[in-house]
Parts: C-alpha cells; sequence; structure tokens
C-alpha cells in the first residue's frame, strides 16, 4: 500500500513540474506554430536568474523565483522579436536557430557559473510524513503552486481579451487577422507566458535536483512527449499526458528499475509518434 | 593559379600555426586533469606547487622542471587526445594525473604504444594493476598512486564491521553507486563481504551520473528498513542525492562521495550534508606523516581553497616522479620506469612504495590513508575514525534514532 | 561526371574541389606533426558526417537532428566486432555500413508520413532513446564511460590519416556522383513539389527512404573509422550536440549541394582547432554564423564561390548556375 501511495505522491510532484514545461510549449506551439527547442532553455535561464538574484543580490527567494521568470519571460519576447519574426514560417529556420539559442545558452552558463550543480534552498525547508510516505514542504509547494500558475493561465486565456485572441490566433490565424487581432502582440504575450512557466518550473525543481548548463536538455525532451502524447496544440491534453507521464515514471521508477525512467517517455514518444501522430486528444496536423 | 597559391599558403600557414615547441634543457612533466572539475583543478594546483617548491629548491641536478597541462573534460576521447599531445608535441618525459577510471583505462593503451610512463593519481579500478601483471613488458610504464578498489573495499567493510555496527545496531544495509568502472568491482566486493560479517545486503543500486531522481532508490531503501547506506560516487555530484536524501530522511549515509570531499559541499547542499560521513584519503588536516597537515595549510595560503583528495597524489607523484629522475640520472622511460618501481618515499599521503603490478602499497607503515570524516557542526568535515586520528564524535541524522 | 562540366563555372569548380582533395593527400608531406595531422583528420571525419546528413536533409529538405545516432550506432557495433569477434577494419566498415544503411531504411519507413517538426522531433528521439540505452545497459555499453581498447587503424599516425582520407575521398566522390545524377534531381523536385513527382510517376517515398539509406550507411562507416581513430566508443558519440554541429556545418556551408557541406565541415573544423583558445566559444560562434547565414546567405558559403571566382576573373558569365 505504501508503494501506491508513494507513487501517486512522487508522480503527481513530477507530473506537475512537466505540466508547467510542457503547456508553455504547447501553447507558443499552437499560437504561433513555432516549435521552439530553446525551451529548455528557459526553463534553465530559471533556476540559473534565481540563483543570482538570490546569492548575489540577496532578494528573498519568493521575489526571487518571480524576478526570474518575468525576466525569462522577458528574454522569451526578446527572441521572439529579434530572431524569430522575420522568418516565423520557415519551420526548418526555426528548429535551427532555436536549437542553436539553446547550445549557446548552455555554453553561456557553462563559462559564467562552471559545469559543477548548483543549488537554491527550497522555499520552506523541513518534511513532512504523509501517512507513512515522508516528503519535503517543498514538493507540496510545488504542487499548490502549479494548481494556482495552471489556473491562472486559464482565466488569462478564457476571462481576458488577449486570452481570447490568443484562442483565436491558435484556432485560425488568418481569421483572427481579418478581424482586427493584432497577431504580433498575441505572439509576443505568447512567447513571454510560455517563457514564464518554464522559467517557474526551473526555479523551483532546482533545489531538489541541481542546476547544471546542461539541465534544459531533459525538459525538453519531456515537454515533447507530454505534447506528442497529449495531442499538438491541446492545453488540456498536455496537462493531463503531463500527469500520466509522470506517475508512468514513477511506477517504473519505483516497481521495475530506477534505470528505466527515462527511457519510458522516449520510448513512448516514439510510438506515438509514428503510430498516433495526433496524440490522445489532438487534432490531426501535417 | 592563384587558387593554387591560396592553398599553399593556407596550409602553409596552418603547418606554421601548428609548428613543435622548441625543446629546452628542462625535464618536462605532463598532466592531464579534467580542468573544470574540483578534482581536477586541485590535481592542476598541487603539481604546480610542488613544481615551484622543487624548482625553488634549485631544480634535479640542476634541471628545472617544467609542467605541461591538457584538458581531460572526463571524456577519454579528449585524454587520449591530450595525451597524445603531450607525449608528442610538448615531449613530456612523464604524464600524471587524470580522473575516473575510464578514462584511465581508455590511456592504458596509449602509454603502452607511446612508452612515456604514467602516473595515475585519482583513478581506483582494479583493471589496471591486473594488466599490467599480465602483460608486465607491455604496460610496466603505468603507475596508480592511489588506493585501489580492493583497498578501498577493506577500509569500508572495517568501518562499518567494526565502528558503526555497534554503534547503530546495524542488521540491514543497502549500497548505492554510481555506474561507473571503478565501481564495478567495489561495488561486488563490498557487497560479498559485508556479508560474511553478518550484515544483510537489501539492495545493491546503480545509477548514471546524470541522475537527478533519486526518489525511487531511496524509497526502496527506506521500505526495506535499512540501517546505513552506503554511497560510492565521484563523478556523480553528491550534492543531488544528499539533498533527496535529507528531504525524504532516509537512514544513516556514508562511503565514497566526492563532491562530500570539498569545503563547498555544505553550502552546496544547505548543510543538508549533516551527519554524512565519507572517507577522505590523499590530502586532510590530519597528522599523518610530518608533510601531511604542513601541505594542506600551505595549500589553503596559496589557494584559498582546502586541497581535493588528488592534490595530495597528485603532489606526492611529482616529487616521485622528480626522485626517480635523479635517481636513475636520466629522463629514457625504462630507466625511469625502473627508478619509479623503486620509490620508498614518504609523502602528503603516507608512504608510498609500489607493488609488482605498479599499484601503491598502502598503510605498510601501520598509517591508514583513509581517514572517516563526518559532516557536523557548522559545516565542518572532522575525522571521526580511525579513533587515533578522531577529534569528534560520531552523530546520527536529527530524524534518526537506534532500535 | 565529366558529362556535368559543361561550363567553364563548373570546371573551375572541380578544379577547386580537386586541388583541395590533392592537398589533403600531400599535407603529411609537408609536416608529421601529431597535431596537425590530427585536426586534419577530425575536419575529415566531419566531412563524412555532414555531406552524408546532407545526400538525404539537404536535398529533401527533412531537417535531420540526430544524425549522430549512425556514429553512435556504428560506433559500438565497431567495438563489440573488434574487441569480442577480432575482425579487421575491412570487414568491419561494409559490415557497419549496411546495418547503418538498414537501419536508416527503418526509420526512414516509419517517419515517411512525418514533415517538418515531426520529422526533426522523432530523428532527435531516435538518437536520444539509442544515448539513453547505452547508458541504461551499462554491462555492455560500459555506460557513460563507454567502451575502450578498440584497436587502431594502423600502427601509424600517418597511416591512420590516410586511412579516414581515403574513406573520406571515396564518400565525397560517390556522394558527388550519386546526388549530380537522376536521383539528386528527382530529390530535389520532391522537395520543391512531391506531388508534381508522384504525378510523373516515381515512387516519391522509395525516393526519400533510399537516400536516407545511404545516408545513414555511409555516416555509418564514419562512426566506424571514428571510433577505430579514437580507439573508443561512448554515448557522446551520439549527443545531441553532435548531431546539431553536423547540421549546422552542412547549413553554413550550404545544404543540398554536398560540396557545400563538404566546405563548411572543413571550414568550421580548422578555425575550430587552429584557434584553441577559442575553443570554448565554439558553440557560441557556430550560433552567431548560423544566424549570419540564414539571415544573408541562405545558400551558404558555397553560393559565395561565383562572387569570388568573378573577381579573380575566373568563372563564367553571370548567371550561370555554380557548384
Amino acid at each position: 500500500m505504501e508503494l501506491i501511495q508513494e507513487i501517486i505522491i512522487f508522480g503527481t510532484i513530477k507530473g506537475c513540474v512537466y505540466a508547467l514545461i510542457a503547456t508553455g510549449f504547447t501553447l507558443i506551439f499552437a499560437v504561433a506554430g513555432i516549435l521552439n527547442l530553446a525551451h529548455g532553455t528557459f526553463y534553465m535561464l530559471g533556476a540559473y536568474f534565481t540563483y543570482t538574484l538570490f546569492y548575489v543580490l540577496g532578494i528573498p527567494l519568493p521575489p526571487a523565483i518571480l524576478l526570474a521568470a518575468v525576466l525569462v519571460g522577458a528574454l522569451g519576447m526578446l527572441l521572439d522579436r529579434v530572431f524569430l519574426k522575420p522568418m516565423r514560417s520557415s519551420h526548418t529556420y526555426v528548429l535551427v536557430l532555436t536549437v542553436a539559442v539553446a547550445f549557446a545558452a548552455q555554453e553561456i552558463i557553462l563559462l559564467t557559473y562552471g559545469s559543477q550543480g548548483m543549488n537554491i534552498p527550497n522555499l520552506i525547508e523541513g518534511s513532512v510524513n504523509l501517512n507513512g510516505v515522508v516528503v519535503s514542504w517543498h514538493q507540496l509547494l510545488i504542487v499548490a503552486i502549479t494548481a494556482v500558475v495552471l489556473i491562472m493561465l486559464w482565466l488569462v486565456l478564457t476571462r481576458t481579451r488577449y486570452g481570447v485572441a490568443t484562442l483565436a490566433v491558435s484556432m485560425d490565424e488568418d481569421g483572427a487577422r481579418l478581424v482586427g487581432i493584432e497577431t504580433e502582440k498575441v505572439f509576443n504575450l505568447s512567447m513571454f507566458a510560455s517563457a514564464f512557466l518554464a522559467a517557474v518550473a526551473g526555479a523551483l525543481i532546482s533545489p531538489i535536483m541541481s542546476m547544471t548548463p546542461e539541465m534544459w536538455n531533459m525538459p525538453l525532451m519531456k515537454a515533447f512527449v507530454v505534447v506528442v502524447v497529449g495531442g499538438i496544440g491541446s492545453l488540456t491534453g498536455s496537462i493531463m499526458a503531463a500527469f500520466f507521464l509522470g506517475w508512468l515514471e514513477t511506477f517504473t521508477g519505483f516497481v521495475i528499475s530506477p534505470k528505466l525512467t527515462e527511457v519510458v517517455s522516449l520510448v513512448l514518444l516514439t510510438v506515438f509518434l509514428v503510430f498516433r501522430p495526433s496524440g490522445i486528444l489532438g487534432r490531426r496536423l501535417h | 593559379m592563384k587558387k593554387l597559391l591560396a592553398m599553399m599558403l593556407i596550409l602553409g600557414l596552418a603547418v606554421m600555426a601548428a609548428g613543435p615547441a622548441s625543446a629546452a634543457d628542462t625535464i618536462r612533466i605532463g598532466l592531464l586533469a579534467p580542468l573544470s572539475h574540483q578534482v581536477g583543478e586541485g590535481e592542476v594546483n598541487a603539481a604546480k606547487m610542488a613544481v615551484k617548491r622543487i624548482n625553488d629548491a634549485g631544480g634535479i641536478d640542476g634541471k628545472k622542471l617544467e609542467l605541461f597541462i591538457e584538458d581531460t573534460e572526463i571524456k577519454p576521447e579528449k585524454a587520449i587526445n591530450g595525451y597524445k599531445k603531450l607525449v608528442m608535441v610538448d615531449k613530456v618525459q612523464a604524464v600524471m594525473g587524470a580522473f575516473s577510471s575510464g578514462v584511465v583505462l581508455s590511456l592504458m593503451d596509449h602509454v603502452a604504444r607511446y612508452k612515456v610512463p604514467f602516473i595515475s593519481t585519482a583513478s581506483s579500478s582494479n583493471t589496471f594493476g591486473e594488466k599490467v601483471a599480465k602483460d608486465y613488458a607491455r604496460y610496466k610504464y603505468f603507475f596508480r598512486l592511489m588506493l585501489n578498489e580492493t583497498d578501498q573495499v577493506n577500509g569500508m567493510v572495517e568501518f562499518v564491521d567494526s565502528f558503526l555496527k555497534p554503534k547503530l545496531n546495524i542488521k540491514k544495509v543497502a549500497v548505492m553507486a554510481e555506474d561507473a568502472k571503478w565501481t564495478k568491482l567495489m561495488g561486488a566486493q563490498f557487497v560479498e563481504q559485508i556479508k560474511t560479517k553478518g550484515i544483510e545486503v537489501t539492495d545493491y543500486i546503480r545509477f548514471p551520473f546524470k541522475e537527478t531522481d533519486f526518489a525511487p532508490i531511496l524509497s526502496r531503501v527506506k521500505n526495506a528498513k535499512v540501517q546505513f547506506l552506503l554511497e560510492i560516487s565521484a563523478i556523480a555530484d553528491g550534492a543531488v542525492y544528499i539533498n533527496q536524501w535529507h528531504d525524504m530522511q532516509g537512514p544513516p549515509i556514508g562511503g565514497c562521495d566526492t563532491s562530500a570531499g570539498s569545503e563547498d559541499f555544505w553550502d552546496k547542499t544547505n548543510g543538508k550534508c549533516m551527519s554524512e560521513t565519507v572517507f577522505m584519503y590523499g590530502a586532510y588536516d590530519v597528522a599523518l606523516t610530518p608533510k601531511t597537515k604542513p601541505f594542506w595549510a600551505d595549500y589553503i595560503k596559496i589557494y584559498g581553497k582546502e586541497p581535493k583528495y588528488a592534490s595530495g597524489f597528485t603532489y606526492d607523484a611529482v616529487y616521485v616522479v622528480a626522485n626517480a629522475v635523479k635517481a636513475a640520472g636520466t629522463t629514457k622511460a625504462d630507466a625511469l620506469v625502473a627508478a619509479i618501481e623503486k620509490t620508498d618515499y614518504v609523502g602528503v599521503s603516507g608512504r608510498i612504495q609500489f607493488k609488482k603490478n605498479h599499484n601503491t602499497i598502502c598503510g605498510s607503515d601501520g598509517r591508514p590513508m583513509m581517514i572517516w570524516h563526518q559532516w557536523q557542526g557548522k559545516g565542518q568535515r572532522l575525522p571521526v575514525y580511525p579513533e587515533k586520528y578522531a577529534t569528534a564524535k560520531f552523530i546520527l541524522p536529527a530524524w534518526w534514532s537506534v532500535k | 561526371m565529366l558529362a556535368n562540366l559543361k561550363t567553364p563555372a563548373q570546371r573551375h569548380t572541380a578544379i577547386f574541389y580537386g586541388l583541395i582533395m590533392v592537398g589533403f593527400y600531400f599535407v603529411p608531406v609537408f609536416s608529421d606533426n601529431f597535431y596537425l595531422l590530427s585536426v586534419f583528420t577530425t575536419a575529415y571525419f566531419y566531412i563524412i558526417f555532414a555531406t552524408s546528413w546532407d545526400v538525404f536533409a539537404g536535398y529533401s529538405h527533412l531537417m535531420n537532428f540526430g544524425h549522430a545516432l549512425f556514429i553512435g550506432i556504428a560506433g559500438y557495433l565497431t567495438a563489440f566486432v573488434d574487441l569480442h569477434l577480432g575482425l579487421p577494419p575491412l570487414l568491419v566498415l561494409p559490415m557497419c555500413a549496411v546495418v547503418c544503411g538498414l537501419l536508416g531504411m527503418f526509420i526512414g519507413y516509419l517517419t515517411l508520413r512525418m514533415q517538418g517538426p515531426y520529422f526533426a522531433i522523432i530523428t532527435m528521439a531516435f538518437a536520444a532513446v539509442a544515448y539513453e540505452s547505452a547508458i541504461m545497459f551499462s554491462e555492455y555499453t560500459g555506460g557513460e564511460e563507454g567502451i575502450p581498447g578498440i584497436h587502431p587503424l594502423t600502427d601509424s599516425l600517418i597511416g591512420d590519416y590516410y586511412f579516414v582520407l581515403v574513406v573520406m575521398s571515396l564518400i565525397f566522390l560517390f556522394l558527388l556522383w550519386f546526388t549530380r545524377g537522376r536521383w539528386g534531381l528527382v530529390l530535389k523536385a520532391i522537395s520543391q513539389n512531391e506531388d508534381a513527382v508522384l504525378a510523373s510517376g516515381i515512387n516519391t517515398a522509395w525516393v526519400k527512404i533510399r537516400a536516407y539509406s545511404i545516408s545513414g550507411a555511409l555516416c555509418g562507416i564514419g562512426g566506424s573509422v571514428y571510433a577505430y581513430s579514437l580507439t573508443h566508443v561512448g554515448p557522446t558519440s551520439m549527443e545531441q550536440v553532435l548531431s546539431t554541429t553536423i547540421l549546422i556545418m552542412a547549413m553554413v556551408g550550404g545544404m543540398g549541394t554536398i560540396t557545400g557541406p563538404f566546405l563548411g565541415a572543413l571550414i568550421l573544423v580548422l578555425f575550430n582547432e587552429l584557434s584553441r583558445d577559442m575553443e570554448e566559444y565554439r558553440l557560441l560562434i557556430y550560433t552567431v554564423m548560423v544566424v549570419v547565414i540564414i539571415f544573408f546567405a541562405p545558400r551558404g558559403i558555397v553560393s559565395w564561390g561565383q562572387p569570388i571566382a568573378r573577381a579573380f576573373k575566373l568563372g563564367g558569365k553571370r548567371g550561370q548556375a555554380g557548384s
């Protein structure tokens, strides 16, 4: 019984992080058609910016995370404006440019901070015993923050002018433009939201997993898996897939072998891409 | 025609740019180290320190030592290239250093091929000694100045059996080791030997260096009601699993954790490494030999940091080579090998002699090379075992009580 | 090949690459400096990787983000065969070509319907699966440290140098022949308008699968020689950064030309190795190059051949097709 509890608890925590990463990735793809290979970079920068704000500038942790996420969001907008805008229609260009940016960012982080892993402290120190399963308060906080952030995202998308405009653009870009929606603005704000969410995920996870210049790789792969399994362009699908993946990985790690966790998601990705490219909920895109 | 000329020009420039360094009348020593890793940094600093001291004291028979450094990045292909460059471009007479047995293993055949003596100062796989013993003529240029797997297993078994067992009432332990060549035999040997002491091993888990999620491993260990978790890691970042171990309130942990042997580990884990007990060798603030404590203090004075384990071995290796050159009166490889084999030198890390298979003889003068340190108080690593060198009492994790 | 050399520009191009190739064979005559030879050998590996990438991805515009998969698979195969069966390199190379060719065919078949980003993700995913598997099955693959002790190709550095150079030359010539013929034309046409090609009765799927298979096979040969040359294979040989580097080299040189990736790989490797102090900034510099190339010379370095030739009064008339 303890094992089932553990899988549910740790799987949910993992799922929350994946959800934060993947919703942003899906959002920008659904809205602007950008498959952003630098998405993991936002996650990494979220962690490193938080580290710098916290340790170097001495800002308390919660505002440091928020500020870092805003900064990363701004960087996302910058990336979109300067590099992606001129050639957004070319998938090849977007892919190559974003992957090149990702590696360049890795190099800059490596030169600035070195290759050794670094940590920031938990938001709240201490652990709690949940019916026999010891979990840190920080991990429970991740669940709470994810819930809040996702609900806010949903509110923004459904209750504000920009949100509705965003949904409109994601459904029919030309149509949205015809009715007077400034698509460029929508793209830009989506990029901000996307980078912001990834940065929050990176900052929240770094006390647990340490930050290294290569940490952007894992979330990028996970974002692929979640987005492909959940259906490309479907936010709800992504969130469902994120938790599915979190539980599946935790189950594999706890029950079968810890060694298998990383492969599970990749195999899932290949199988879905080959046999069901539209995912669980998505529409078929070609 | 113009294109042809341009081509020739480019080729000519390329040749010149990569031209050989001039050979001066010095004793040339090469150092391979992962420069961006703290162990490598410790190797570089120690080698520089030793070379400077020998030169300040007049060199070897009037000849100065010259140090050439190449980065391995803990990658075999980089290390191989670095070794070749040291041997062929810098024309060094001996090479030392490198970190991780996987890297050193891939170097062995190149050492045999180019016949320039190599002293490994940060690798512990038993394979090297076996190779030297099996094909001496081919591999005799290879030495290891450090404890091998068997030495470390013996030390760990002794610590768990004679120190921890009575203290913690140990009946069950689990082993987690990074999935590397140097831990292969070590993990298996420990499991085998600890069983003979009447201790059950519930799990022997190997994890990749880049593993970031230790919840499954820690959960298994906890559910098996283990009383001590033996860790074996050097390339992996110990802070990752120590943080998670603390937050999940795992059983007492200890063993080999190279990152925990560094003073910045306390800050990296925000103090969560409290009560982690790791063995250290090579360099520590313990009066093992008359040179150990002064080396520790001088190193900190020069570099503002504590030496790493490989620092002591690398520092000693420079002296071993220098002494061998002096004794042999030449830098010819075969004579140098013969002289190194005869080494009997009391250095920073202990008394150094080499076995027939070119492993280091450990503790022949009754001085143990492994000393167990525990993270305590406000971020100090204090020696707790062997009792002769201990300055602190062993403590338990705050959430743990002996049943 | 000769039939293609109709215009002066094409003849000059042929002479240009011919001279470079001949120059390569004379490098050891100038110097037996280990370092120089190893730099050139590295360049030849990247030339094999980049040109073999180009024959599929460059011509079909389906971006292959996981080309290093073939390097790694061939490398591990080489290690197993060399260490356990002791076969000579001349048998192992064709074996790697066949295995990687079949693998390419298989992946090509699976990914046939995919376009644009989907194809990019799946190639990435295949390489990542192989990478993670190499780490996971460490009993066989040596985990993150890989397998050391592969026997060297020959007993001397110069021998190794010529071995790699000959393999590279053969692959380069084969690729030129292959792409300058009918297949290249069809591939290019497919990338422009697949339906039109299909309508003219050509099985476009088969053309693409075949190109992918050839791309894999040739890269497999390169991967095998690479493993022999390093005497070691590890998961780093399948890393994303290697795939990306190959792709960038090909793009900087000029996709869909074979000669472009040849130049791109050669120039970037020489640039990188000869300015050693800059090595840390390598990827940063590559990124800047990609941006510059994409914005200002989307056809790559090869497209500069004509203006330069004109400046030297060598080229043909304005507007003639080059390379």
